[in-house]
């Protein structure tokens, strides 16, 4: 009898918890082979690629009183073997299907961007309160696309970075 | 501020106790130096930024950690497939805009406003752990010029 309370008591706690989870951490899920964080991020497997590191992605909102974001990545890194075609020549960085950053690799096996290198990051709008569903304190949820490219402007790998914004409400 | 270290069971501790042997989280969230700086202060403007914030789990159930002022969140950083998060102030070149505030106006003689600056990490399924730290800005300029400069005599 225990047993059975327990269980029903489990599958009660996981859905609410799994439910929780949808809500606080974005779209989550994933599909055609991507893989899912806590974060509801989405990745694949790098392909020609030795390793492909995305860390910390992050949005601010400077001034409260203006409707005016800025998404950053503490550091993105790809690296190609160099060795086995196709060889990978740039990094791209789409937001809301626009490109905002394009790095070139010159003779070199390795891409890497820190926040630095865009001091005032990518400009944004905020969003009003919970226009990206994920709560009123926050305001667009972006689906930020990273993606080493060969030298034909083919993806080699894809992640796709949800970043929650502050709201805008003055 | 000192580092603060939580266990966080996936589940509520009863359940865990009498159904469950869960695997616990333990996540350390640490804060260093807040502090607030006059940027326009004849415009009664601050920047508030933290030094160093770092939150690190066990596993990877930690999304986020946020940055809020005066209970409204002003910056979300996170995880991306990894268990940790670091933020510095570069990360923020020019700083959270506020208030400064009037001298005395938030209770002590010779600063401005004191505002609450709470950082919070977020474990999946678990409430945030939260520090909030008061930091105190320096006052807004009583003496207020277009061109930043006193006004000189002719002659």
């Amino acid at each position: 009898m225990i047993k059975v309370a327990c269980v029903v008591l489990m599958y009660v706690v996981t859905t609410t918890l799994a439910l929780a989870a949808s809500a606080d951490g974005g779209s989550g899920g994933g599909s055609g082979g991507l893989r899912s964080d806590a974060s509801g991020n989405l990745a694949d497997s790098p392909n020609a690629l030795t390793s492909f590191t995305v860390s910390n992605p992050y949005c601010y909102q400077a001034d409260p009183q203006l409707d005016q974001c800025a998404i950053n990545f503490r550091f993105v890194q790809a690296t190609d073997n160099q060795s086995t075609a196709p060889f990978m020549t740039w990094l791209a960085v789409t937001i809301t299907g626009k490109k905002r950053l394009s790095m070139t690799a010159f003779f070199e096996g390795t891409i890497t961007y820190s926040y630095d290198m865009a001091p005032a990051g990518l400009k944004v709008p905020c969003g009003a309160p919970n226009a990206g569903g994920a709560g009123t304190q926050y305001g667009n949820v972006y689906g930020v696309t990273l993606q080493p490219l060969d030298s034909s402007r083919n993806p080699m790998s894809t992640d796709i970075a949800n970043v929650t914004c502050p709201a805008y409400s003055p | 501020m000192a580092p603060r270290t939580l266990l966080i069971g996936p589940v509520s501790a009863a359940l865990a106790l009498f159904c469950v042997t869960a695997q616990s989280t333990t996540l350390s969230l640490n804060v260093s130096n807040p502090y607030c700086l006059t940027s326009q202060p004849e415009r009664n403007r601050c920047t508030i930024n933290v030094r160093s914030i770092s939150a690190v789990a066990s596993d990877s159930s930690l999304s986020r950690i946020e940055v809020a002022i005066d209970g409204k969140v002003r910056l979300v950083e996170t995880t991306f497939f990894e268990n940790s998060t670091y933020f510095n102030r570069t990360m923020v070149p020019d700083g959270l805009s506020v208030l400064c505030g009037f001298e005395g106006q938030g209770g002590a003689t010779g600063f401005g406003l004191i505002h609450a600056v709470g950082i919070s990490a977020f474990v999946s399924g678990s409430s945030p752990i939260v520090d909030v730290a008061n930091v105190t800005c320096p006052p807004a300029s009583d003496h207020i010029f277009g061109d930043g400069f006193e006004p000189g005599g002719a002659g």
